[in-house]
Formats: C-alpha cells, structure tokens, sequence
C-alpha cells in the first residue's frame, strides 16, 4: 500500500509543476523558477515542431515567422490541445484570425488617411 | 555486442523508407501512441515479417504520477508486445500528467522514498499486465526538486531491486545530467547495475544558454559517445539504438551516425 500523506505531499508537488508549464500556475516552491521557464519553452518549442511536421505547408508559409507566430500563440494558448491535430488546427485559426486583425488595422489606418 | 539485439534505430514514419535501406539495422524500436497494433503501418509489418524485432516504446504511462496508470495505454503496449511479438517493452521513470492536466513532456519525479513507492507500485502493476519484461528509462530533465534524496543511480537501483524491472539506459540522458545538473556519468554507470541493461538509446541534442536540450533533432555529439564508450567497456549491451524524431537528415547521414555508434562499439570490444 502506498504511504497515503507522502502520496498526497508528492501530487501536489507534481501538480505544481505542471500546473506552471501548462496552466500558467506559479513554478513549485524551491525549484528554480528559471529551470521552469526553459522547460515550458521546451514545451512550446516541441509542439511548434510536431505543428510543423502536421502541416509543413503552414509552416512553410510562415517561413521565418513560424517560430515567433507559434511563440504568441502558444503564449494566448499555454494549455496543450489533447494531440498534435488540434494544437496544429487551433494555431491555424490564430494565425488565421491576427491576420485578418492586421487586414483591418492596415485598411483602417488606409480609410483615415 | 554479444548476441542480444544488436543495433536498432527508432522507426519513425518519416523515415520509414529509409531504415530499411540503413546497412546493419538489427532491430527497431516504434513509438506505442503512434502505432495502432490492429492497423500497423505497411512498411512497419514488412520489417517486422523479414524478421526484425521491434519494441514498443511507451512516452505517456506515467510510471511516476500519483494517479493511477491508465488501463488504455497499458493494454496497448501489451497488443504491440503481442503483435511483434517483442522480447521487451519499455517506458520511463517520469511523470507527465497531474491533476487531469497534460505536461505533454516527460518530467522528473523527485527522488524521494514517497516517489519510489509510487513508482515501485506502478511498475508491478504494468509487469502484470504485459506479456514481456518491462524497461525503465533514465529521462532528460531540465528541472531538479530540492526534495532529492538519492541520486540518479541510487534511484534507479532501488526500483531494479525492488521490482526486477530491466534499465532502458539513455547516454544522452546521461549527458543531460551532467549539463544540466553536474552528474558524472560515469560516476553513474558506475553505481547502476549494468547487468540490468536491457538497451540503450543514444540520440543527440543541442547546448542553448547553457542547457543540454535532448531533441532527438541533432548529430549525436562526441560527449555522448563517450559515454557510451565508457558504459560498452564495462559490460556487454544487447542492443544499443540511435533515436531520430526530427530534422532528419539524409540517409547517407543517417547511416554514418549509426557506423559511428557501431565504431564506438568495436572499439570497447576490443579493449
């Protein structure tokens, strides 16, 4: 049988931490808040990669940008969709929507001239 | 390499052309969430039909999580063992969901008596449910808990010995550590039970701002291969395997970096 209290003590250590990757949470107390950021970057960095192995014509796309665009949205979106299909269909709605923002601030910013 | 497997690749999808083509691939080893054991991809069958032994390689078990394991993913790693009819299956010491959430990553657990009780409970309840013997693998951790009561080695020989598990001994991961954390390697393998070895994975990573990523994305680097050296030269390996998972290079590449590992091999032999 497992030690109930110790069990209880490391959930929520573990819950801790992944709450701070994924759910913007506070890093676990005594561990290196720095540490906790590179390994949320991890994260985000491996998702743009299986993002672009899904759909290498979007990244293609982006060219340069892919990694900075998937960056802020993965900033708006800290919590990973379930699979590496609806990260890579969520992203392209982001991009699709700020892109469509830019349109209107371009035409806007056109109109009032 | 006495006998054993002898040296393998992970096959990977994108590569799934090429690593029948890689001269001197004894054997594989296949992502389990990406293979459906009732729908196998054809190129995976043929190899497995000309004989090669493939191993299913399991990313989200959650040996260390507090929750209990999942019945889905555990029974699907017993179908794969029984669809190639594997010699072993294997997973990690980690942990990658808490709470409901999804880490998607392999994270560390603390190296706490509590922690190796909860690991010492899940790895002989996936013992009981798999067909084959099961080995654990030493991850690439970025974090370290201020909790850590024994050292890499010290951990992963209480769970051999409590649970007879086999070790799944990743050099790269030893690298890691030693970046990241200022393990020595050596010192590792030293205090692990090297008769224990099941296979080891050897991949490559990259050095950013002073921290060894393992992305399976680069050349495997000199620094790793020694330590591979250095673990060949004491005891003999069953198998030892290159992991790939992106950037792939070409074939040509491909085939070099394994004829190093190879070299890396013969060269421990021979001293």
């Amino acid at each position: 049988m497992r030690p109930a209290r110790a069990d209880g003590e490391l959930a929520a250590r573990q819950l801790s931490l992944v709450k701070a990757l994924v759910a913007g949470g506070a890093p676990p107390a005594e561990v290196d808040p720095e540490r906790v950021r590179i390994q949320a970057q991890a994260l985000v960095r491996k998702r743009s990669r299986s993002v672009a192995r899904h759909r290498p014509e979007l990244a293609a796309s982006l060219g340069a940008d892919f990694w900075p665009a998937f960056q802020r949205y993965a900033a708006a979106n800290p919590t990973p969709p379930a699979n590496t299909p609806s990260d890579t269909k969520r992203f392209a709605g982001y991009m699709r929507k700020s892109r469509r923002s830019h349109l209107i601030r371009l035409f806007l910013a056109h109109s009032s001239t | 390499m006495t006998g054993g497997l002898g040296m393998g690749i992970g096959w990977r999808p994108e590569i799934d052309l090429t690593v029948p083509r890689l001269p001197g691939v004894e054997w594989v080893e296949v992502v389990a969430e990406n293979v459906n054991p009732d729908a196998v991809p054809a190129s995976l069958a043929a190899l497995h039909q000309r004989g090669l032994p493939v191993i299913p390689h399991g990313v989200s078990l959650s040996l260390g999580g507090t929750e209990p394991l999942d019945g889905k993913r555990l029974a699907r790693l017993a179908a794969l063992a029984e669809r190639f009819g594997s010699p072993l299956v294997s997973e990690h010491v980690a942990f990658c969901r808490a709470g409901g959430m999804e880490a998607g990553h392999l994270l560390p657990v603390p190296r706490t008596r509590a922690a190796l009780g909860v690991l010492t409970e899940n790895i002989r309840t996936a013992q009981a449910a798999l067909p084959v013997p099961l080995a654990v693998e030493n991850i690439a951790a970025l974090i370290s808990w201020p909790e850590d009561e024994l050292t890499e080695a010290q951990f992963l020989t209480e769970l051999v010995e409590r649970t007879g598990v086999l070790l799944l001994l990743d050099v790269a991961n030893l690298h890691t550590a030693q970046v990241n954390f200022g393990h020595d390697p050596i010192a590792t393998l030293d205090a692990l039970p090297l008769d224990r070895v099941g296979y080891v994975h050897v991949a490559g990573g990259i050095l950013r701002d002073g921290i060894w990523h393992d992305t399976h994305a680069h050349p495997v680097s000199r620094e790793i291969l020694d330590i591979l050296a250095a673990l060949a030269e004491r005891t003999a390996l069953s198998g030892v395997m290159l992991e790939r998972d992106d950037a792939y290079p070409s074939d040509a590449e491909l085939a070099a970096e394994i004829a190093a590992i190879r070299e890396v091999l013969h060269a421990a032999r021979a001293r």
